[in-house]
């Protein structure tokens, strides 16, 4: 057998067993909505903990995050360590426990549901859904290119990008749609576990490839001093302005947001959240890491995302190698999966339910929701041909779109005069302003050295506060859901 | 304590750590201890902070909140 062969047997032999702990999900997943998608709010500490890290840390972290730090230094390190370590735990406890309380009580499955029920506005529910929709669907291509690149990667070009990333599809797709909430958090547990160990032996087998440590910064410091350098070719603006802008983003993406309804108690999320920042610590560290070796080891890659597949190839034993993509397409099909799931659940429950057919019955709505998903992730797959920008880019800007909610939710959580008015106009004018700053041509993106995520988010922050101090409730709303006892 | 002094204690020593995140002090530095540079070290030091700073504040904080 060649090498190849025993490569593709040891990624799909992973996959596989991915496959059938989402199969045994599927096994004790009844047909309510509240089970399949958010399997009756009943997870513990070891699978909320690691369902939510490995939905988070996907194609973006690995392959992305080590591209970045190859491509612009190690500061990297740092925005994420700001943004995941600390701003999205923070967010957690003031966020998340307050929507955790709120789902248990009202038993709430979807963000736009939250919200729509609190403002009595239908359309806000379904805005949010489309809106949260149109940036999952960016992040989700970005999943399957970073499949793609692994495995051709792996391959050396035998099985090619578009097929690699087809494949990955197949396998995300077959078990959401069987699975639900409990098939994709037992596979998350699997994975996240996989992708921490896989990649900390990687860093070992490099870090003794090159001579060390030491051998390894003093070539960095000879060949890309700039990479190890504290605010070389980065701003103390830049820092920050990334890491707050994608730690926003991440308290409304679909697959996190819907997982702070999963805790089966406080004291489940209270745990997770101690334990984060040191899972956070454990993830970044070795693959940026390879990433900064890689700019003095293989300098002038013609794309950066393919470091730490090419110092793999170089530094580890070909079976070893298998593994570690393993490791990695395991990061970025625990994101996908999650996020078709979410996907699914606004679909159907926000739009399809609430607005097409409100009288279908569960097993109908069920149905729906795989068959939309299916839909989606063809479409996200075509688009994922195209191969539109690199991976950090595609991300950094579907975060800065699901930025633009957060403080919003923020805003209607804590203060209570926020009205239905204010909320919906500022959605609109804070997205459509992100929007044409990103896509349309000749509109600048950055204002004062700050991306214009933050500008647009700071312009919902103020517009809702100042409409909501010049209007009053309108009668559907429903004041006392947010007040009472949270 | 009251509860507002409270409250301000931990926005004030949460406020601290954030910005403490970014270690302003080696600004420019690119000195290696054991092969990695002393700002990526501090940072990963941070991180496990938080570890400790997240288990004081549930302890102290946010559990003894919810028995109210």
């Amino acid at each position: 057998m060649s090498e190849q062969t025993i490569q593709l047997i040891i990624v799909f032999t992973f996959m596989s067993v991915a496959l059938l702990i989402g199969l045994r999900g599927y096994r004790i997943t009844r047909k309510e909505p509240e089970d399949y998608f958010l399997a009756d709010r009943s997870f513990g500490t070891l699978v909320l903990l690691l369902t939510m890290f490995a939905s988070l840390m996907s194609a973006f972290t690995f392959f992305g995050g080590a591209g970045q730090v190859y491509s612009s230094g190690m500061e990297w390190f740092i925005v994420m360590g700001i943004m995941d370590g600390f701003l999205v735990a923070v967010f957690w406890y003031l966020i998340g426990s307050k929507q955790w309380k709120l789902g248990k009580k009202y038993h709430y499955i979807t963000l736009g549901e939250m919200l729509g029920e609190r403002f009595g506005s239908p359309f806000l529910r379904g805005a949010i859904s489309i809106i949260s929709l149109f940036w999952l669907f960016p992040y989700l291509m970005l999943q399957q290119m970073g499949g793609g690149y692994a495995l051709s990667g792996l391959t050396g070009g035998a099985i090619s990008y578009p097929v690699g990333a087809g494949i990955i599809t197949l396998f995300i797709l077959t078990y959401v749609v069987l699975g639900g909430m409990r098939g994709v958090a037992w596979t998350d547990v699997f994975q996240g576990i996989l992708m921490i160990a896989c990649i900390w032996i990687a860093l070992v087998f490099i870090g003794r490839g090159i001579g060390g440590p030491e051998v390894a910064a003093t070539k960095v410091l000879a060949e890309a001093k700039s990479i190890f350098t504290l605010g070389d070719s980065w701003t103390p603006q830049m820092i920050w302005s990334a890491s707050v802008s994608v730690a926003l983003g991440v308290i409304c993406f679909p697959q996190i947001n819907q997982r702070f309804f999963v805790g089966k108690s406080e004291k489940i999320l209270q745990r997770s959240f101690i334990i984060w920042p040191l899972l956070c610590l454990l993830l970044f560290l070795p693959p940026f890491l390879i990433g900064a070796w890689g700019r003095a080891i293989v300098p002038g890659l013609a794309n950066p995302d393919t470091v730490l597949s090419v110092m793999l190839g170089m530094y580890t034993p070909f079976w070893f190698s298998a593994l570690v993509i393993s490791g990695a397409m395991a990061a970025m099909m625990s994101s996908a999966d999650s996020m078709l799931l979410s996907a699914s659940s606004y679909l159907t429950h926000d739009i399809y339910k609430k607005f097409l057919n409100p009288r279908a019955s569960n097993k109908r709505e069920n149905f729906m929701g795989r068959l939309i998903v299916a839909i989606f992730a063809i479409f996200s797959y075509l688009a994922s041909l195209l191969q539109p920008g690199t991976l950090v880019e595609i991300g950094l800007i579907a975060f800065g779109g699901f930025a633009q909610i957060t403080p919003l939710l923020f805003l209607s959580l804590y203060w209570k005069k926020t009205t239905t008015y204010a909320i919906i106009i500022s959605l609109f004018a804070s997205e459509s302003f992100y929007m044409i700053s990103k896509f349309v041509p000749g509109v600048p993106d950055k204002y004062f050295g700050l991306d214009s995520s933050i500008i647009g988010v700071a312009l919902a922050a103020c517009l809702t506060i100042i409409i909501s101090s010049f209007s009053t409730h309108s009668r559907t709303e429903r004041l006392e859901l947010f007040t009472h006892d949270t | 304590m009251s509860e507002l002094r409270v409250k301000v204690f931990w926005i004030v020593i949460f406020a601290i750590t954030l910005v403490m995140g970014v270690p302003w002090f080696l600004w420019g530095s690119s000195l290696c201890v054991v092969g990695i540079p002393v700002w990526i070290l501090y940072h990963a030091l941070w991180l496990v902070f938080l570890f400790f700073l997240f288990w004081l504040f549930v302890k102290y904080y946010w559990a003894e909140k919810r028995q109210k």
